[in-house]
């Protein structure tokens, strides 16, 4: 008979044993918890050239993780209807948007009725600058001839479209596409979004 | 060993039901949700304008558009049904709907919008019968929005690209009407 290993209790070894079971339950339970709704927004979304979509976030069939992060910070989704917001928290090269840094913004967006473009500072407020300069949209943007844009984003003014913004930590860059046939994670693959190229970093 | 082991598995389960239950329960407690922030300011059954970025904290929904003007309605069909109508300018607009929850769960803009101006009724199935018992003329130009929430909020965004326009859209969100006698 083969013999099978024993587990005599021995009670100081086995509240020791049970105490770190629950203490590294607990842990990486709530960390990891933690750590998936704060990246909540990442969970189910499409990444089109270092832009996020998010169809499915804001409404009832989104994923938990998603739920868990708008319920946190109270934003709303544009509902299909209206359009589709995309976030951009990285340059072209994947370094994280920051306002110590100078961003050509340039391309096309894909096809859409109209399109705003605006940042969002630390805490995922509007850029608050003292040019009243709050975004860009697709009637007021001056086009090449080949109908692409060129935005830079800087502390410092620029000539051409200039989005001045002030030297915060964070940056996120919101691309709104309203009236848009581009609504379905399926329909947004082969899109073709302005790329963010960084600049000169004071 | 193999106790060592079977002490660090049940402690990595133990995790994945913390995990899957605190996450599911983040809605439920999060003291900044939607609602509450608009609970705070919007009366019931009216349209109240507000700014997209704005540096008094309570009144500050994140992420809505700084090129757009909203208002934003807070509603409840206990009382009955809730019609909002608005005349807005022509440019780009859209009006959205949302459960207590604050999950979209329709939305709309103008291009799609039969009629130039916003006429929407927004009650439950059941409501709608009795309404379809004996419907009022004007029921077939009125976009008809059946929910099973009772409870929820409208946001109307206006595209303001150009400041000309921005007396007349503030005159019109001032003026949308979001009422419970809708007939």
């Amino acid at each position: 008979m083969p013999s099978l290993p024993s587990f005599r209790i021995r009670p100081v070894r086995f509240v020791l044993e049970l105490f770190g079971a629950i203490v590294l339950g607990v842990g990486l339970g709530l960390g990891s918890a933690y750590l998936a709704v704060e990246n909540g927004h990442l969970v189910d979304s499409v990444a089109i050239s270092g832009w996020i979509a998010s169809p499915n976030a804001g409404t009832p069939e989104a994923d938990p993780y998603s739920a868990a992060a708008f319920a946190r910070t109270g934003e709303v989704a544009l509902g299909s209807g209206e359009g589709l917001a995309l976030i951009a928290e990285r340059d072209s090269a994947g370094n994280l948007l920051t306002g110590k840094c100078d961003y050509v913004i340039a391309g096309n967006t894909p096809p859409a009725r109209l399109w705003t473009l605006s940042i969002l500072e630390d805490g995922w407020r509007s850029a608050a600058n003292p040019r009243g300069r709050v975004g860009f949209h697709s009637k007021d943007i001056l086009r090449e001839a080949d109908g692409s844009f060129r935005i830079v984003v800087s502390t410092s003014a620029k000539s051409g479209n200039w989005f001045p913004i002030r030297d915060t930590e964070r940056l996120r860059m919101v691309l709104r596409l309203y009236d848009t046939p581009v609504t379905s994670g399926s329909t947004m693959i082969e899109l073709e979004m302005p790329t963010i190229e960084r600049g000169a970093c004071i | 060993m193999i106790r060592a082991l079977l002490f660090a598995v049940g402690g990595v389960m133990l995790a994945g039901i913390i995990h899957i239950v605190s996450v599911l329960q983040v809605p439920a407690f999060a003291p900044q949700d939607t609602w509450s922030r608009i609970a705070d300011i919007a009366p019931l059954d009216r349209f109240l304008r507000i700014r997209a970025d704005t540096d008094d904290d309570a009144v500050h929904i994140p992420m809505l558009d700084p090129m757009m003007e909203h208002a934003v309605c807070r509603y409840s069909l206990e009382a009955g049904a809730v019609r909002m109508r608005a005349t807005l300018p022509d440019t780009y607009w859209s009006v959205a709907l949302y459960n207590r929850r604050g999950e979209n769960i329709f939305s709309i803009n103008d291009r799609a919008v039969a009629t130039k101006d916003l006429d929407m009724l927004v009650l439950t199935p059941d409501q709608l019968a009795i309404i379809r018992e004996n419907p009022p003329e004007e029921l077939q130009d009125i976009l008809i929005i059946e929910t099973d929430d009772m409870q929820g909020f409208a946001l109307l965004h206006v595209f303001n690209g150009d400041t000309t326009l921005t007396p007349e859209i503030h005159a019109g969100l001032d003026a949308a009407r979001c009422e419970i006698r809708p007939f």
